[in-house]
């Protein structure tokens, strides 16, 4: 599965190992916005560009049309990002 | 205006020097709505709110609900004094955000990670000492020591001042009752009003972090303040303020909390020895009870927020400016979100989260994952040496309503 990261002109194998988008991205060290890490904030919502996730944790706020929670999910497929 | 109030004062720090107030906590559960707590010295008050659910509302709802405007503890401060005191808690988003995001990096799974032998090294050395005098302070021997020494490894602050740090936290609390302390303590020059906590300690901890700070500013570590004092945000440096007020907290947080749930963990071993039996032969559960330590412990007991405009909570009307005040220590209670919630079940499901790091949105507990890590470690260390705790006394609890901290817990170890 391929993780691509629009903005920062990345295009990175998905590591089964991680456990969710957010400690992924975080490995390669680019720290994109968080707080909670648990799907109870916003503050880690990014554009999904292409693709779809999957929820680990089942987000507790209302996530945007088109965006994904970071902290609380893993790529389902080859999936491109808004980092 | 009647407002419906409660039988008990939850101001009232001496309301908590046993422990959590549970029948004053089912009350506030089982009351319609939000209970208005009158407070006898300011002659207004605040609401009280106390299910799970209410206090994730207010926690996830800062545009709502702030951080910056008033003050985070339950009594006010003037509002030329908040400038002075602020730290990322005290604010909402974006200027919170921009903040979280330079220490953010310092706390991500990798890196917490690796701090794992410097725990697990510093937890076992501290218990074999204890078991070898049979026992002592659970507190001064175990809780302080673990946590104060790993923030301060984050930060760069040298062993030889461990124990000053551990002195000025406490000082800090102290500083959260109602009786003022002595301004003059630690040379203060600096009106209370103008301290965070109100508390003198806050000079001598902004002196210190300043003195830091230039050091490294003159010659940059891999730590923290390193970082913050080369941080850029939009192209400026951080203030002095908001490098010491940022120092601050993170001494704060990062060892009173853990050290508050290391402390109820050996009262919970006494007082729940067959579920710790149970988590000690099937490791699986250890997560799970890592939860349920600091759910039960619930060792910050409320954060308040501020009404930005006028709204309704469960049937509530409040208006712009009153004050809420999540307790914490109530929704890890709350019998609609953990069943028997005066169990303390080690197998407790994890896929309900506590409160115990806050209710969610953007304040959540950024040191968590230390937390959770540090305890983990410790209770692995409890385990490999088969240790058993007694009490030898009574637990002295700290004065305060807003951490559940313990002052001393006399213990006899053996295994």
């Amino acid at each position: 599965m391929k993780i691509s990261l629009i903005r920062s002109g990345l295009t990175l194998d998905w590591d089964p190992d991680a456990e969710n988008l957010l400690e992924f991205i975080e490995d390669q060290d680019i720290f994109p916005d968080n707080s909670c890490r648990g799907g109870m904030c916003q503050t880690c919502m990014t554009k999904l560009l292409s693709g779809s996730v999957a929820y680990v944790i089942e987000p507790a706020v209302q996530v945007d049309d088109g965006h994904v929670l970071l902290c609380s999910s893993r790529p389902e497929g080859d999936i491109s990002l808004d980092i | 205006m009647n407002r419906p109030v409660l039988n008990a004062d939850l101001g009232d720090p001496d309301l908590f020097n046993q422990g959590i107030p549970h029948a004053a906590f089912q009350e506030l559960r089982r009351h319609d709505g939000l209970a208005w707590n009158r407070d006898s010295d300011s002659g207004s008050g605040f609401w009280s709110v106390g299910r799970y659910r209410d206090v994730a509302h207010v926690s996830r709802n800062e545009d709502l609900f702030s951080s910056a405007a008033g003050h985070i503890q339950i009594f006010d401060i003037d509002e030329d004094a908040l400038p002075h005191r602020a730290s990322m808690i005290d604010m909402d988003p974006p200027q919170h955000t921009r903040l979280r995001r330079l220490v953010n990096p310092g706390f991500i799974p990798r890196t917490i990670k690796s701090y794992v032998p410097t725990i697990r090294a510093r937890a076992g050395a501290l218990l074999d000492t204890l078991q070898a005098d049979g026992g002592g302070d659970w507190v001064s021997g175990i809780a302080k020591p673990i946590p104060i020494g790993i923030v301060c490894d984050m930060l760069g602050v040298p062993a030889q001042d461990h124990g000053l740090m551990i002195e000025l936290t406490d000082y800090l609390v102290a500083g959260t009752s109602k009786e003022p302390l002595d301004p003059t303590a630690y040379g203060n020059t600096i009106p209370l009003k103008f301290l965070p906590f109100n508390s003198p300690a806050a000079f001598a901890m902004t002196r210190y972090a300043h003195e830091l700070a230039e050091k490294r500013r003159a010659q940059p570590q891999d730590d923290l303040v390193s970082r913050l004092v080369a941080a850029e945000i939009d192209g400026e440096k951080l203030s002095d303020d908001e490098i010491t007020n940022f120092f601050r907290l993170l001494i704060f947080a990062g060892n009173e909390t853990t050290r508050s749930a290391m402390a109820h963990l050996a009262m919970q071993m006494v007082d729940f020895a067959d579920e710790f039996e149970r988590a000690r032969s099937d490791p699986a559960l250890l997560d799970n009870l890592v939860e349920e330590i600091v759910r039960y412990a619930s060792p910050i007991l409320y954060f308040r927020r501020t009404a930005m405009q006028d709204t309704e909570l469960a049937g509530t009307r409040i208006a712009r400016g009153e004050k809420l005040v999540m307790w914490y220590a109530s929704a890890n209670f709350d019998e609609t979100r953990f069943s028997d919630p005066l169990r303390f079940d080690a197998g407790r499901d994890r896929t309900s989260p506590h409160a115990g790091y806050g209710g969610g949105g953007v304040h959540t507990c950024l040191g968590a994952g230390l937390a959770r890590l540090e305890i983990k470690v410790l209770l692995q260390e409890i385990f490999a040496r088969n240790l058993s705790i007694e009490l030898a006394g009574d637990p002295v609890y700290v004065r305060s309503n807003f951490v559940n901290g313990l002052e001393h817990l006399p213990v006899r170890l053996s295994s």
